[in-house]
Order: C-alpha cells, then structure tokens, then sequence
C-alpha cells in the first residue's frame, strides 16, 4: 500500500493535463442551474449603473482580448447588456490594439437584440489609450474630442449630438474599466479631480491589489474574474456565458485541489518509506 | 461562411499551441511563430491606423499642404516634425553612437512618470491609508456590530503586524517584538496564499475559455 502511495510522488504530470482537460470538455455538456449570492463589490458595480439617470454618457474602457476573455467578456456583456437595458448612452475605448475586435461583436450582438443603433445609443472609438496609460488617460479627462479624434467609422466626436458636450472628465456619469489589471488612473484623473465614480472589472490575479480601493470607497465596485461576470448576470436575472462558465472552472479546481491531495499523500508516502530504510 | 473558416483556423492553431502539454514538438513552435508574427503585424497595423494616422500623420499632412499658401500653419508643421524628431530618437538605442539621443525622450518619459507618480500616491494612496484608521469597535444603530468589530479588530491586528514585521529600525530581539513579527509573517503568508489562488485561478480560465471554444467548433453546441 505505501508503495502505491509512494507512487504518487513521481506521476507522469500529462496524466494530470489528461484528467484537467477530460473534465473541462465534460463541463462544458452540462447544464445545471448555478446560484450564487453576489459579493458586496459586485452590488457595488451594479449600483452604480443602476443609479444613472441617462444625462451624461458613461465612458467604458474595455481592455480584453484572447487571454483574459473567459474571465471578462462575461463581465463586459453583462454591464452593456444593464446599459442597454436602462437606456444609457456609452462610449467605448480601448487601451490594446486588439481590444475593438473583441468588444465590437459582443455589442453588436446586444444592440441587435435591443434594438439600438451605432451612433445613436453607443459610439466604438477603438484603440485610443497608448502607452504611457498615465498620460493617455489624463488627456482623456483633460480634452477626449482631441485625445479620441475620430471613432472607428472615422467620424468626429462632434457628429454626434449627445457627445457634443462631453469634454472634459466632468462630463461623464460613470467609469467603467474592464481591463486584466484596471488602471488605477482612473482614479486620479476622474473620481479625485471631477468626482465621477468609477467601477472595474479585472481578471482574479489583479484582484487582491485593488481590494484596498473598493474598502477605501475611492473604487465604488468591482467584478473579480469568472465569478464577478456570474454574479453580474445574476443580478440582471439572466444566465449566459458568464454564469455556465462557473461550472467549468468549479470542475478545474476540483481537479487541481484532487491533484495537490494526491501530490501531499505521495510526498508523505515517500517521507516515510526513507524514514523506515534510514531506521 | 469566412468567420467559419476563421474560428476552424482558431481551434486548430489552439490545438498546436496545447500539444506542448504531450512533449515539446515542431506543431507547437509553428503555431508559435505564427502567433507571434501575427500579433507584431496586427498591432503595428492598428496603431498606426487607429491611432498615430488620425492623431498626428492626417493633421501633419494637412498642415504641409498648407506650404505655399497665404496662411502656412506654422504651429502643426513644427508640431508634427517635432513629435517625429521624439519618436526617432527611440531609435538611438540601437546604435553605441546614438544612445545619447535615446536618453533625452528616455529623460522626459521618466520625468513625466515620476511626477505622475507623486500625483497618484496623493490621490491613490492617501484615502487607503486614512480608510486604515479603523476602530476596532464598531457602533451601529445604538449597539455594538459584533461583525464589523471582529472584521476590524482581525484588520488592525493584520495592518500592525506586517508593518512591524517590515520595521528594521527597532531590533526585533524582544519575545514580544518576535511575535509581533512572526505573526506579521503569517498575514504576509495569507496574502500569498491569496494572490496565488488568483493567479491559478486567472490561468484555468484561459485554459477552459479555449478548451470550450475547440469543443463548441467541433460539435457545434453553443
């Protein structure tokens, strides 16, 4: 028995690759209601677009793109999807180039289904936050027309009349970054200097430094990783990607907690066998 | 019928990045390069045609156009040479020569970052620190919030530890002192702890967006 336990030490690690991926795939087959009790950042994010009244545009920084889309295209989609619902006008920007490839297909596919219009009910202005970021988003809140100068049909922000008095950071009701690592900027250029509260959303390993922000109330809410995209399409009532993809990742942490298990009992195992040749 | 061949495309070139699971291979290294070649190309591209042509090539060229006019635009075409200039002198690193050039726009990116940085620990840092200043006993509605008492009493005991954990000016000789500091060590342990759940936790999801993005092209479920 210890030398079957001892085995374990030294497993071939595809063996584990192996098992991780055949309960992925199997997740991705079922289909079980989840419920899950939305964290206090999560309200956090969503009141604050449930408290906007549709004066002022809200300025949506979407950062996401083949590596941090499981985590935040849920995220993204569920706040549109709240933006449409209560009629806000939005602008979106982005701070990577591939970044209008990502978001565009899922704003179309909402607006198609409620039926708003490019230009009228959201503009895309593409990549317009370069590195530095700094800098780029203290022009942002500084001139935006002359930081953004045309959007992604090469149109000005003045052709459109809603945007027509969106000049400076005061002129938005709302923040919204979704980004791998949100931009603490954000926070200097809009919420210290104009007031304007802002929300992120960001993959898991960011989270733990920006808890800080959301405890200091400077951050007014946050949506952290896969879970932060279900408890945001939970509290809009609807179950998509966001909420299915829980399941996925429940099936690849119970392999990897089986996984870490198994690796302890063989490590032990080994422990004790030179402990007994030793003696 | 093309985003069908591009999502086939995609699901294939996923698999030749996940065959280095089973042992290194030549399919690996080829979805590698391609992924690379790709993503040099495609961010190139869009900078230039998202942000540096509307934002500084249309003006500048407009404003040369105005060359041999009544009303020449002075400022835009000085402007447009300058911020070219600028962006040269990147180039200077890759000469010994030149790398003198590269460390003037080196020198004003710096400074730039340096006093945004003094700006942001003002406006980032100062109201975590002052949310800090926590009571360890909480009164809520006339009475004592159990919770939020317990809840700050842990954040209190958590916030000094570390900080005398990090404190090098007092020898940390005393039996107090050490315990104080071990116990800083232990929170310190608990953040990592934290911060690696995250981390995996950010990877797995990669993994199982793409796994069920291969799954969904080859059976077509949604």
């Amino acid at each position: 028995m210890s030398r079957l336990l001892a085995k374990l030490d030294n497993v071939d690690v595809r063996w584990f690759y192996g098992a991780l991926l055949l309960c992925i795939v199997l997740a991705s087959f079922i289909r079980v209601p989840v419920k899950l009790e939305p964290s206090s950042e999560a309200r956090g994010f969503f009141d604050q677009v449930e408290r906007l009244d549709g004066s002022k545009p809200v300025l949506i920084h979407s950062d996401w793109d083949q590596g941090t889309i499981g985590e935040l295209r849920a995220q993204f989609r569920g706040v549109v999807r709240h933006l449409f619902r209560k009629n806000i006008q939005f602008v979106i920007v982005s701070g990577i180039q591939t970044g209008r490839q990502f978001y565009e297909p899922e704003v179309e596919s909402l607006a198609r289904e409620f039926g708003k219009e490019y230009g009228k009910d959201w503009v895309s202005f593409g990549f317009k936050v370069p590195d530095p970021k700094g800098i780029a988003i203290e022009a942002l809140a500084r001139d935006f027309p002359a930081q953004v100068k045309e959007d992604d049909r090469g149109q000005p922000v003045s052709a459109y009349g809603w945007l027509a008095k969106t000049r400076v950071a005061e002129d938005w009701a709302l923040v919204v970054n979704i980004a791998y690592g949100p931009y603490l900027e954000y926070l200097t250029y809009f919420h210290a200097a104009a007031r304007v509260p802002v929300v992120a959303g960001m993959a898991s390993i960011w989270s733990t430094n920006l808890y800080p922000y959301f405890t200091a109330g400077t951050l007014k809410g946050m949506l952290v990783g896969a879970r932060g995209g279900g408890e945001y399409e939970q509290q809009l009532g609807v179950s998509e990607f966001g909420t299915r993809f829980l399941l996925g990742q429940s099936a690849g942490h119970i392999i990897l907690l089986v996984a870490i298990v198994l690796g302890n009992i063989g490590a032990i195992a080994v422990k004790a066998k030179r402990k007994r040749v030793d003696t | 019928m093309v985003s069908e061949i591009g999502g086939w495309i995609a699901a294939f070139c996923v698999l030749m990045i996940l065959s280095l699971l089973w042992k290194e291979n030549r399919v690996y290294r080829i979805g590698e390069s391609l992924l690379l070649g790709l993503t040099v190309g495609f961010t190139f591209a869009i900078s230039w045609f998202e942000f540096l042509k509307p934002k500084w090539w249309d003006p500048w060229t407009q404003n040369l156009a105005t060359i041999g006019s009544a009303d020449i635009a002075w400022t835009g075409i000085v402007g447009g040479a300058f911020a070219l200039a600028l962006g040269l002198c990147w180039y200077g690193m890759y000469f010994k020569k030149t790398e003198w050039v590269m460390r003037l726009v080196l020198g004003v990116v710096i400074g730039a970052g340096a006093g945004q940085a003094i700006k942001n620990q003002f406006t980032q840092q100062m109201p975590v620190v002052t949310a800090s200043f926590r009571s360890p006993i909480v009164i809520q509605e006339g009475s004592v919030s159990a919770p939020q008492s317990i809840n700050n009493t842990i954040f209190l005991v958590a916030l000094i530890s570390v900080m005398i954990f990090f404190l090098f000016s007092i020898d940390h000789k005393s039996a107090a002192m050490r315990a104080i500091s071990r116990s800083g060590r232990f929170w310190l342990m608990i953040g990592f702890g934290a911060y690696f759940g995250n981390t995996v936790m950010t990877r797995l999801s990669a993994l199982i967006e793409r796994v069920w993005f291969v799954v969904q092209q080859f059976t077509g479920m949604n």
